[in-house]
């Protein structure tokens, strides 16, 4: 049981039930019932947001646009912001760097201060973030939005010089560019090895997108190529459509070898390219992009807001730490399963933080949120497959209330019509977030 | 200072409260039946699992004993319950005599959220007691394989993880591919459950003698796998025997060299 928990039992019957009535059915309307219920008094606390990504720069326009007297601040190191979504795109050279690119130019015109350096330590008694600058900034109010950080050497080998050999591309920018600049001077007739993790990890169907888009690649530039996924767990999201449409569009190109059929990798030569298996068979790749095992962004292990896992548990009314008070964690960093460590969820969960944050700042209890969330992922440019759901608190853990995937055999139709909603989900959260119009 | 206090009086609150809630296992007859009217030690054997398991079908479960023990005593069984599942059997292990540390790992199924349990007899009839809770986000019980698997044993696997030598704990991986069918799941086609089958056992012996056996229930994920130690004096052969619940029987082996 965590101190929030306490807080809540607190809450009277009657109060429940009006807040249900009043209908949190998403964030959105959330936060305009939450101004309303603040009764407009003036709010001028200092909230500081840390990592501009999905969760992060949503979590701090929202907050701004909810409370503009609120002084708010984002640190995020990098000018231009990547996303991991769509970069298997750019790696597939159907899409360049710069079409995923984004900045914090509306963040600035709505009024918060962006800073960009690193945050380096947060200390939740001074309530201080220093920052890589040299400088600190204080908070009354804390939202840590740290996505994932490797765990270098979990996989034998494989560590941060590894990586300029065998990159991971699992954060998009540098390491993105690298593994494109490796399929363009592959060798036709070469394989592309990818090794994915045991759950959890950043955006489930990602390495099998990856691998789908890779392939497409491959039959149209260097087409004896194959790809070879070797996987630490034998289910992965969205298998039975993704198996499908490997066997549709791809044929035998793309390989798949699972926990139970010796594909946990655990050693990993990046200078030969090669990497062991649990049951010691050896793979050689022409290209090798390994997706290793994370954890949450450091940040967050300085804040102490992980636990034993290396993620970080949090109140799922309002996504603040049960470890910390007043700091709040967002996105991928967080144990909020069955929600995934996606984009979609990130930018859901900073909008239930920031309402969080201002009903706690005007002396609210937070109502009671759901999110939604869609992963679409794309077998090729014109085959789309995606996975939906909506979750609610159910006796105090976020749970999955009603969901499903694309219907299996379903027609060329209505799989190219997903590629097309994947593209417009792409440009609708971009906005969202950081206000990107293209 | 004030905030590190009452996190700390909220650590102690927590603390309190697993302690408690630990005796959960109490009202479990499987687990009660198994101590026999035993009193376990509940310091000493540790269980690791992931806080929250994804894939119920297939949880990575490793149990440990490193406690004390008087002279001469050895760890003789160790054996592992999911109370929450509609059989809470999982697998028992027997270990070779002369065994005082414990290194176990294997994957269960967890059909949903629970507290797993394991138990330690030693031999002069000691228990210990572990136990975790574990939060199920898809259940193991409605994953399905996938592509229809062949019922029968394939593939058995076995590696050394690391170099063997002399009176050195060996760490031995080993797994078969099989669906262990529980008898639980629905097929999809009838009214009726997938009849059940299960891989029964499996026996290590090295040089001739045995040094490890384990036997599964319903609890063992399909496609069984077990990672534990031997401790070879000679160099030789391991040799690893797998057998179903129809009798039939796949062996394979591993050569033993310092």
């Amino acid at each position: 049981m965590t101190n929030k928990s306490i807080k809540n039992q607190g809450l009277t019957s009657s109060r429940r039930d009006l807040l249900k009535l009043m209908g949190a059915a998403s964030a959105l309307p959330l936060l305009g019932a939450c101004s309303s219920l603040g009764g407009s008094k003036e709010l001028s606390a200092r909230v500081v947001v840390v990592g501009g990504g999905f969760g992060g720069a949503t979590a701090a326009k929202y907050l701004k646009r909810s409370a503009p007297q609120l002084d708010v601040t984002l640190i995020e190191p990098n000018k231009v912001f990547y996303t991991c979504p769509f970069s298997n795109l750019v790696l597939a050279g159907m899409r360049s760097m710069d079409s995923i690119s984004h900045n914090y130019d509306e963040l600035r015109a709505l009024g918060v201060r962006v800073i960009h350096t690193t945050a380096q330590d947060v200390d939740p008694v001074s309530r201080t973030v220093s920052l890589g600058d040299g400088g600190s900034v204080r908070y009354e109010k804390l939202l840590l939005s740290p996505g994932i950080d490797i765990r270098w050497n979990a996989i034998e080998g494989y560590d941060q010089a590894a990586a300029e050999h065998a990159p991971h591309a699992w954060k998009a920018g540098d390491q993105t560019r690298l593994l494109r600049r490796q399929i363009e001077a592959m060798d036709d007739g070469g394989v592309f090895v990818l090794t994915a993790p045991a759950n959890p990890f950043r955006c489930p169907p990602g390495p099998y997108e990856r691998a789908s888009l890779v392939a497409h690649y491959l039959s149209q530039h260097k087409p004896r190529s194959k790809v070879l996924i070797l996987d630490a767990k034998d289910n992965f999201s969205k298998q039975g459509l993704f198996m499908q449409g490997w066997n549709e569009v791809h044929g035998d190109r793309i390989e798949w070898v699972g926990l139970s059929g010796d594909g946990k990798v655990t050693r990993v030569d990046a200078q030969k390219r090669e990497v062991e298996t649990e049951f010691g068979t050896i793979h050689k790749a022409s290209v090798l992009n390994v997706v290793p095992p994370q954890k949450a962004g450091f940040i967050a292990d300085r804040a102490g807001v992980t636990n034993e896992s290396g993620w970080v548990p949090v109140d799922p009314m309002t996504f603040e730490s049960t470890q910390v008070n007043d700091i709040y964690v967002v996105g991928d960093a967080t144990l909020a399963a069955p929600m995934p460590k996606s984009g979609f969820a990130a930018n859901a969960q900073g909008k239930v933080a920031a309402a969080a944050i201002i009903a706690s700042l005007e002396g609210q209890r937070p109502l009671e949120p759901s999110w939604a969330n869609t992963c679409y992922s794309l077998i090729n440019p014109e085959y789309g497959i995606s996975v939906a759901a909506v979750y609610k608190i159910q006796e105090g853990l976020i749970s999955e209330t009603s969901g499903g995937v694309s219907a299996t055999d379903a027609s060329a139709t209505v799989r190219k019509l997903e590629a097309e909603y994947a593209v417009g989900w792409y440009n609708a959260i971009s906005q969202d977030t950081w206000g990107t119009r293209r | 200072m004030i905030a590190r206090a009452l996190l700390g009086t909220f650590l102690l609150i927590l603390m309190t409260a697993t302690a408690v809630a630990d005796q959960r296992w109490q009202r479990e007859d499987s687990v009660m039946a198994a101590l026999d009217g035993r009193v376990p030690v509940l310091e000493g054997l540790a269980l690791e699992l992931p806080l929250v398991a994804e894939d119920g079908s297939s949880v990575n479960l490793a149990v440990k004993f490193t406690g004390n023990l008087e002279p001469g005593e050895h760890i003789q069984t160790v054996r592992l319950f999911a109370p929450g599942n509609p059989r809470p059997e999982v697998a028992d292990y027997s270990l070779s005599a002369h065994t005082t540390s414990v290194d176990i790992a294997t994957r269960v199924r967890l059909s949903e959220s629970q507290q797993v349990v394991a138990l330690a007899i030693t031999s002069q009839d000691r228990a210990f007691i572990a136990t975790r809770d574990v939060r199920v986000t898809v259940s193991g019980c409605l994953v399905g394989t996938g592509e229809q698997a062949a019922m029968t044993m394939q593939n058995p696997r076995v590696a050394f993880a690391g170099q063997a030598s002399k009176g050195q704990p060996l760490t031995v991986r080993t797994l078969i591919n099989h669906p262990m069918e529980t008898g639980l799941r629905p097929d999809g086609e009838s009214a009726d459950e997938v009849e059940q089958q299960l891989v029964e056992s499996l026996t290590a012996t090295l040089n001739g003698e045995k040094v490890f056996s384990s036997r599964f229930y319903t609890g063992t994920s399909a496609n069984p796998y077990v990672q534990f130690r031997i401790v070879p004096e000679q160099t030789g052969e391991l040799q690893l025997t797998w057998q179903d619940q129809n009798g039939d029987v796949v062996e394979t082996r591993q050569p033993v060299q310092f």
